[in-house]
């Protein structure tokens, strides 16, 4: 996937969890790999550089276990920033899909299609 | 796990950042391992889970600001002899005729064009240590200028600072200019080029006083900057890089595709501006297209004018973005 567009699209998602609920870093690498493959060493620079803009705040907590550790909070130009970002996704993807989705959903219907307007063009020949 | 943290630290120094700044990049590093291993992972799962510390290390740097990197760097670097001095001449040229071709295929090595007052066309080049390696011919009024090839995939990707300076005698028009490079960053001041065609990846491009005939360029990341100049025509194609147009004269079309990469023009007209675009906006001051036609996501054309010249809107396809004309 062009790097560019997926950098984006991680933005939105670490903006998306944080939106829930102050997180600390590794929480959020953990939150993500759940459903995506991403490695830390793409969500870190956006934790930084989104904080350094002052979309997240940060502050330290005690843990139970050990160090006290560094929660990212939204502060409210993130969730006015991820509220844009979320608009701007949900109509680009909602038109992918129809663009996709224009043909059927089934993978093996589109192919049935395909099949038969292919023998078409044979026979007609 | 020492050694991630230790080649992160390496990678982070390597392009010069402050200490503190690295300090707490670190520090941050060191409690999410901690988190990590306090939930149990392994130092293999760890280490596949963090990914490449060089990559880190150069998104990082990407980011940074002034306050992160490392001033004393700086200070060190002036001791070095001035910009223009550290330029090596490579090779003179005699021009035959009174124009000549550039053909460019280069890597990371900045690339600048200047008249001169000889007669000679000169090459300069700087901080590049394999220069032998480059194929640098000068036949049938085409400059050529190559990076070596690299056999297999080991393609450095990293930012050099080698450039080049071409010098070329003020009579003489450029019939073709073409590059492609990845990192290299382009300047062209004072020329006269017919043909113009640039394939940068990250590059900015960089077009002061200049007239430009059929004008084509195609870039991911690099910013494209254009001042005081006559342009023909422009076709363009950005990805994320933005474009600013100052005190400049399209004659005819400027066409722009770009996703997210934004567009600033100031005091310039040109006949027709197509734009498309998914996220990219377009702001304009005193800027006086005859027609526009926009096809965006969510992308906006803003123009504000002292004059009220007609804009005729002949398309505009959108799903939120507007076209917005205002005079004052």
């Amino acid at each position: 996937m062009n790097a560019q567009f997926k950098k984006g699209i991680l933005e939105l998602c670490v903006l998306s969890v944080l939106a829930e609920d102050d997180t600390y870093g590794y929480q959020i690498i953990n939150k993500l790999s759940e459903f995506i493959d991403v490695s830390e060493n793409s969500i870190y620079p956006i934790l930084r550089r989104l904080t350094q803009e002052n979309y997240f705040q940060t502050y330290l907590e005690e843990s139970n276990e050990g160090a006290p550790r560094k929660y990212y909070s939204i502060t409210e130009k993130g969730f006015l920033y991820y509220l844009q970002l979320r608009e701007e996704w949900d109509s680009f993807i909602g038109g992918v899909y129809q663009i996709i989705n224009q043909g059927g959903k089934k993978n093996e219907e589109i192919y049935r299609r395909l099949k038969t307007r292919i023998e078409k063009k044979t026979h007609g020949e | 796990m020492k050694k991630f943290i230790e080649d992160l630290r390496q990678e982070l120094k390597k392009r010069h950042m402050a200490s503190n700044t690295i300090e707490d990049i670190i520090k941050d590093h060191e409690e999410m391992i901690a988190a990590a291993k306090e939930e149990g992972m392994s130092e293999a799962e760890i280490i596949k889970k963090f990914g490449d510390p060089k990559k880190l290390a150069e998104e990082l740097a990407s980011d940074m600001t002034e306050s992160d990197l490392d001033t004393d760097f700086d200070e060190e670097k002036e001791e070095e002899p001035a910009s223009h001095d550290d330029f090596i001449l490579y090779q003179s040229y005699v021009p035959e005729e009174d124009f000549v071709k550039f053909l460019f295929n280069l890597v990371s090595d900045d690339m600048t064009v200047k008249v001169s007052d000889d007669e000679s066309i000169k090459v300069y080049y700087k901080k590049i240590k394999n220069i032998s390696k480059y194929e640098i011919d000068f036949k049938h009024q085409e400059l050529t200028i190559k990076a070596p090839k690299y056999v297999g995939f080991v393609f450095n990707l990293s930012r050099g600072d080698g450039a080049f300076l071409v010098e070329i005698p003020k009579r003489l028009t450029i019939s073709n200019y073409k590059q492609s490079s990845v990192n290299a960053d382009i300047t062209l001041n004072d020329q006269n080029v017919k043909i113009f065609d640039l394939n940068s990846t990250n590059g900015d491009i960089t077009v002061a006083r200049c007239k430009l005939g059929q004008t084509k360029w195609n870039t991911v990341n690099g910013d494209v900057n254009i001042s005081e100049s006559t342009i023909d025509e422009v076709i363009a194609t950005h990805v994320s890089g933005d474009l600013e147009i100052k005190d400049t004269v399209i004659l005819h079309d400027l066409k722009l595709n770009t996703v997210s990469g934004d567009v600033k023009v100031e005091n310039s007209v040109c006949n027709h501006l197509d734009i498309s675009t998914v996220s990219g906006d377009v702001h304009g001051k005193e800027f006086y297209p005859r027609s526009v036609e926009l096809r965006s996501v969510s992308g906006d054309i803003r123009i504000k004018n002292h004059e009220n010249k007609p804009i005729e809107i002949i398309r505009k396809k959108s799903l939120s973005g507007t076209i917005v004309i205002e005079h004052d």
